[in-house]
């Protein structure tokens, strides 16, 4: 057996924090090493307690989910982030996936499903739950801002999203689409890779705009 | 708060206009006892304000009679006709002396009236026609035109330029007011407005809030009583009622928050994603994903039946397929609107006259046929060991 991957929690529900890491150590594939009930607490512990899988709730006082998981991330790029949030905050899982999160599980997901997440998660799979897949086909359906250089869909990735998106585990993508399971894992890393590409082309426009209309 | 009344401006100017009739209509009657003696046409006279007295009372009755445009023509044509038989009924070459002329104030109540309904324009176009009839008068009194003396001339353009300007006058205050009112109103429905929508977000935060806070809350402490109940080694019944009723509660609660009226958007086009939402929450046991791109609005009716096909059809996933769980997926690709719903369970062979035989028409009824009625298709994938996958197919308009 391997050594157990060292977990920070994010929740501000203390409840929620002890329920999440009685499944993670009674599983034995993970080690709780640090707790935050906010966005800021969570930035300085995922400092000082170096986690490589951090369990994100969104809704979190002071810093956002989303924005804690941008800062982290940019700290240190070599940290996963997982996650965990309630159905109906769409908007900010897009903007935490955009921040570099590389896995999305709803909360009412099970025990199970929530290790076994965090497993693939620390392993560089990204986990995408089929809500997440149609957020992300629809990201780049979006009119895009009109720059060429922009990233899109090859017709293969929006294939792949879209057998995601209707519950298909990576093996039976692979099995459907005479490609190995790691190929289809590629695919969907390349697809986060240019949804936050995207947010980046986004901010330069903006800051394109911004300028232009300084020199006005 | 309750909204302005664009007309409460005019109405109240046109009930001042109404208290100068009355104060005319009693200066003519006066006039007319003082001058009854000296007239030529005293019976005329008195017929005048007889008619001029109803109606001033006709106007009376009915507050809103003045607005009509039959009864504004009529109004300015009893005055021009009044001034014209004052012309008619006082002594020749009386009009001259300007001393006992029969209707002087009553024609100007007409003349306000077209100022105060009509704006300025109309205002002073009814005083033009009120001063025409004046200048008119003067033939009617047996005075030509041409024997007219200078100050007789600037006495006579005088009240004409009276009748124009009180119309004017009138008119111009009457649109400022108008004006302003309807400035107001816009104001007051932005405002309104601005507080909808405040209260619609409050709303939501609270509902957000209420299910964080309780239900979810509730579902944790469940989590972990169950759990702790699992590992105990004793049969605790008491604590896995405690923990059914608490579901129980939750479950209420959260029904009470979500099944509230559908948000329809403009022109009865409604999101098919809440409707797929709300069939997903329908079927009791089964965990089912609902994964769409984008809101998908679309026309109300069209909606309502996809969602309950998908409703049937996760139903018959709960009863036949021996799984859990199960996954909706819709978007709106290459001009046609696709639903999948699918499930990785026991699956079957799909035999659409074998089910038929069997008397198993779930599918066919429910199913087939409402997504047919709105002009779509339905294909079945399935075998057995392999799940089975369900695709509603219906093509869209481009707008």
């Amino acid at each position: 057996m391997t050594e157990p991957i060292r977990v920070m929690i994010v929740d501000d529900h203390p409840v929620w924090r002890d329920g999440v890491r009685a499944d993670l150590e009674k599983s034995g594939v993970a080690t709780v090493v640090a707790e935050a009930a906010d966005g800021g607490k969570a930035i300085e512990h995922a400092r000082e307690s170096m986690p490589e899988v951090i369990v994100m709730d969104l809704n979190l006082p002071v810093v956002s989910g989303a924005e804690a998981t941008r800062r982290i991330i940019e700290e240190s790029p070599h940290v996963r982030v997982l996650v965990l949030s309630a159905s109906g905050e769409e908007a900010d899982v897009l903007e935490a996936v955009k921040a570099g999160a590389s896995g999305y599980l709803l909360k009412s997901s099970t025990a199970n499903e929530i290790c076994d997440a965090v497993v693939r998660v620390r392993d560089g799979e990204p986990v995408f739950t089929p809500s997440l897949a149609g957020l992300v086909l629809n990201e780049f359906r979006r009119v895009a801002g009109g720059s060429a250089g922009e990233p899109k869909l090859t017709p293969r990735e929006n294939e792949i999203l879209k057998l995601v998106a209707k519950g298909f585990t990576y093996r039976e993508i692979g099995e459907q689409l005479f490609i190995s399971t790691k190929t289809v894992q590629n695919h969907v890393q390349n697809i986060l890779t240019k949804l936050q590409l995207r947010k980046r082309y986004e901010l330069m426009r903006y800051a394109i705009q911004k300028g232009l209309d300084k020199a006005e | 708060m309750s909204l302005p009344d664009p007309d409460r401006s005019t109405r109240s100017l046109a009930r001042g206009v109404l208290v100068v009739r009355w104060v005319a209509l009693g200066w003519m009657m006066i006039l007319a006892a003082a001058g009854t003696r000296d007239f030529d046409h005293p019976f005329v006279a008195w017929i005048a304000v007889g008619i001029a007295g109803a109606w001033t009372v006709y106007l009376t009755a009915d507050q809103n009679r003045d607005q009509r445009r039959r009864n504004l023509t009529a109004d300015l044509v009893i005055a021009c006709a009044l001034i014209l038989i004052s012309g008619y009924v006082v002594p020749s070459g009386a009009v001259l002396g300007g001393s006992s002329f029969l209707a002087t104030a009553y024609p100007v109540s007409a003349v306000l009236a077209w100022g105060v309904r009509g704006g300025p324009k109309a205002g002073s176009l009814a005083g033009a026609a009120a001063g025409l009839s004046l200048a008119l008068s003067r033939p009617v009194n047996g005075v030509s035109f041409g024997s007219l003396l200078r100050p007789e001339i600037q006495s006579l353009a005088t009240g004409i330029v009276l009748y124009v300007v009180s119309g004017l006058a009138v008119g111009l205050v009457s649109r400022l007011l108008q004006r302003s009112a309807d400035e107001l109103r816009v104001a007051t429905l932005e405002a309104i407005r601005q507080r909808e929508r405040v209260a619609r977000l409050a709303e939501r935060e609270s509902m957000a809030r209420h299910i964080h806070d309780s239900v979810l809350q509730t579902l944790a402490m469940i989590h972990k009583r169950a759990k702790e109940i699992a590992a105990s080694r004793r049969v605790d019944r008491t604590g896995i009622e405690e923990v059914a009723d608490m579901a129980a509660d939750q479950e209420v609660a959260l029904r009470g928050l979500i099944l509230r009226e559908p948000v329809e958007v403009a022109t009865g086009a409604r999101s098919l994603r809440d409707g797929l939402e709300r069939a997903a929450r329908v079927v009791n046991g089964l965990k089912v994903e609902v994964s769409t791109v984008g809101a998908l609005f679309m026309e109300a009716q069209a909606a309502e039946s996809i969602a309950s096909a998908v409703a049937q059809l996760l139903q018959n996933v709960a009863n036949h397929a021996g799984t859990d769980s199960a996954t909706v997926f819709a978007e709106v690709d290459d001009g046609a609107l696709s639903v999948t719903v699918r499930d990785d369970g026991a699956g079957f062979d799909y035999d659409p006259s074998f089910l038929h035989q069997q008397g198993k028409m779930g599918l066919e009824k429910s199913v087939i046929g409402r997504v047919e009625d709105i002009g779509g298709s339905v294909r079945v994938q399935s075998s057995p060991g392999a799940g089975t996958m369900v695709e509603i197919k219906v093509p869209v308009q481009r707008d």
